[in-house]
């Protein structure tokens, strides 16, 4: 029997490298991150493949459209060189398997990378970096700008390499674990409270709405800070949310109307 | 002034999506392209880092909540970072005005991000091309090319409204009457609204988890604390949470 090729540290973090650098760059409508993907195997084939038929085949069936939030992504790309690893050495693994892996892990980890990464870790690092910023200037936007591509280029070459070790089996055991979804609510409660904290300090909407009698003004806004400050500021939230999640509205759509409410508010001297 | 208006431009290339050259999309659209860090760049390059930041804190605020699943963007961050941030501090406009001429600026970027996204399906056939032939090397070529698009398409339409822009806006800015002005504060206290409540439509799945929303919103209206403050907290709450939700046997 042959020796067992096995791919070396080295070209395992090539791999990772040519992802995590050129991801996103020849996205397009039709294979969205295909060539990226193809790019980021090149190490990995040419260490398995050095028949050139093998090598082809190997080449095309990276190419196909793959879509992925690339940063927690890079897990796939370790899963997928485990696989070529295996088949290189003779396992009973055919194009159509490999593709499958891959369209079956992009979903959930797409969900997964979305929620966490851009949807929360992303935010509050923002939102602490205001907050910074507003104290102590540029060392909000330096904070930031270390903090957020240390961890998450660690995360990112530590899930290759997980994913490369732990196999499809692996991932599946964890994603239906429970153990991502744990996760996943705990970081949505740090997420919303400080998006909540965010929210009084950058919405700001308050009435103009007076009545006067006589000598007696009375501010409906006073009125209004008495039952609950920034009332209004939230419910304007609240308008928003609903009518992206319940309407189903774009954004661009609520936005034209926010641009169109505001204007009749201002209008009418409401606001 | 062409060679700050030249540099800045640059930066808006690359902080675009797709760009990679700064620690991919990582350190690229995900950091460089966040207004905050494109705007306290744009003070340095152009020597006022005070209402740059302004500008930044506004706007960032404004698209915290921004992501794009699948590429499918609704507002270009990484341009209205750049672009907005430039165009107050070249024309002396008030930094209020910031969000709402962020908005232009992003429909823009938007419009771009859908013709390069279209472009780039010409790379993917040629490295198909390469493929067949066996040659990898071409199929990174491939991959980089599509670099010459990005490059073009963001740099050039930068540059041309930064140093054509400037007059411009400085000159119908000194023409808007009062209530428009009086509109357009309003507006830039709404609009923040917006990328708050897609954050929400993305993380609340279960509508009871907006009191924790609420709850956030209470500790700086009625206890005025520092937003570091809250989010340890939130730290402390995240792990209990963790700990209650099943997730404790991860730490045996």
């Amino acid at each position: 029997m042959a020796e067992y090729k096995k791919l070396t540290q080295k070209t395992l973090f090539n791999s990772w490298l040519n992802w995590f650098f050129f991801n996103g760059s020849s996205q397009s409508g039709e294979r969205m991150q295909g060539i990226a993907f193809c790019h980021s195997m090149l190490p990995v084939i040419e260490e398995l493949y050095k028949d050139k038929e093998e090598k082809i085949k190997a080449l095309k069936r990276h190419l196909v459209l793959f879509n992925v939030e690339p940063q927690i992504g890079s897990v796939i790309n370790g899963v997928t060189a485990a696989f070529e690893e295996q088949r290189a050495n003779g396992a009973e693994i055919d194009d159509d398997t490999i593709n499958t892996v891959k369209v079956a892990l992009m979903g959930p980890l797409s969900g997964i990378g979305d929620t966490l990464v851009p949807g929360t870790l992303i935010p509050i690092l923002l939102a602490i970096a205001i907050g910074i910023t507003k104290s102590a200037g540029i060392l909000g936007p330096v904070f930031y700008a270390l903090v957020y591509p240390i961890v998450i280029g660690l995360s990112s070459w530590y899930l290759y390499k997980f994913g490369y070790s732990a196999g499809l089996g692996g991932i599946q055991d964890i994603m239906q674990g429970g153990k991502i979804d744990a996760l996943t609510n705990a970081l949505n409660v740090l997420g919303l409270l400080v998006m909540g904290a965010l929210s009084a300090s950058y919405i700001n909407l308050s009435t103009a709405i007076k009545y006067t009698s006589g000598e007696m003004a009375i501010e409906f806004q006073k009125i209004l800070d008495n039952i609950f400050p920034g009332l209004l500021s939230i419910l304007t939230v609240v308008v928003v949310w609903y009518l992206l999640s319940v309407k189903k509205k774009s954004p661009l759509w609520v936005m034209g109307f926010l641009f169109l409410a505001t204007f009749a508010g201002v209008v009418l001297k409401i606001f | 002034m062409f060679i700050q208006i030249a540099l800045i431009s640059l930066l808006a290339y690359l902080g675009a999506i797709g760009a990679p050259w700064i620690l991919g999309t990582t350190g690229g659209f995900y950091t460089l392209g966040r207004p905050l860090v494109a705007s306290a760049l744009v003070g340095l390059i152009l020597g006022d880092v005070k209402t740059a930041l302004e500008v930044g804190i506004l706007i960032q605020a404004m698209y915290i909540g921004i992501i794009t699943p699948g590429a499918v963007m609704p507002f270009d961050v990484d341009y209205i970072g750049y672009i907005t941030t430039a165009l107050i501090i070249l024309s002396k406009a008030d930094p209020s005005i910031a969000p709402t001429l962020a908005v232009p600026v992003g429909l823009l970027g938007v419009t771009i991000w859908n013709i390069i996204w279209v472009i780039n399906v010409y790379f993917a056939h040629r490295a198909d091309g390469y493929a067949e032939k066996g040659v990898g090397s071409g199929i990174k070529a491939m991959n980089l090319g599509a670099q010459i698009v990005n490059f073009a398409m963001r740099f050039i339409p930068a540059f041309l409204i930064l140093y054509f822009g400037r007059g411009f806006l400085q000159n119908l800015l000194n023409m808007i009457p009062p209530i428009i002005t009086h509109y357009l504060t309003v507006l830039g206290g709404i609009l923040p609204a917006l990328g708050i409540g897609i954050l929400l439509n993305m993380i609340i799945k279960d509508k009871s988890y907006f009191g924790i929303f609420i709850l956030g919103f209470m500790l700086v209206k009625y206890l005025n604390l520092p937003i570091i403050a809250i989010a340890v907290m939130g730290v402390v709450l995240a792990i209990f949470w963790f700990k209650f939700q099943g997730g404790e046997s991860y730490n045996g």
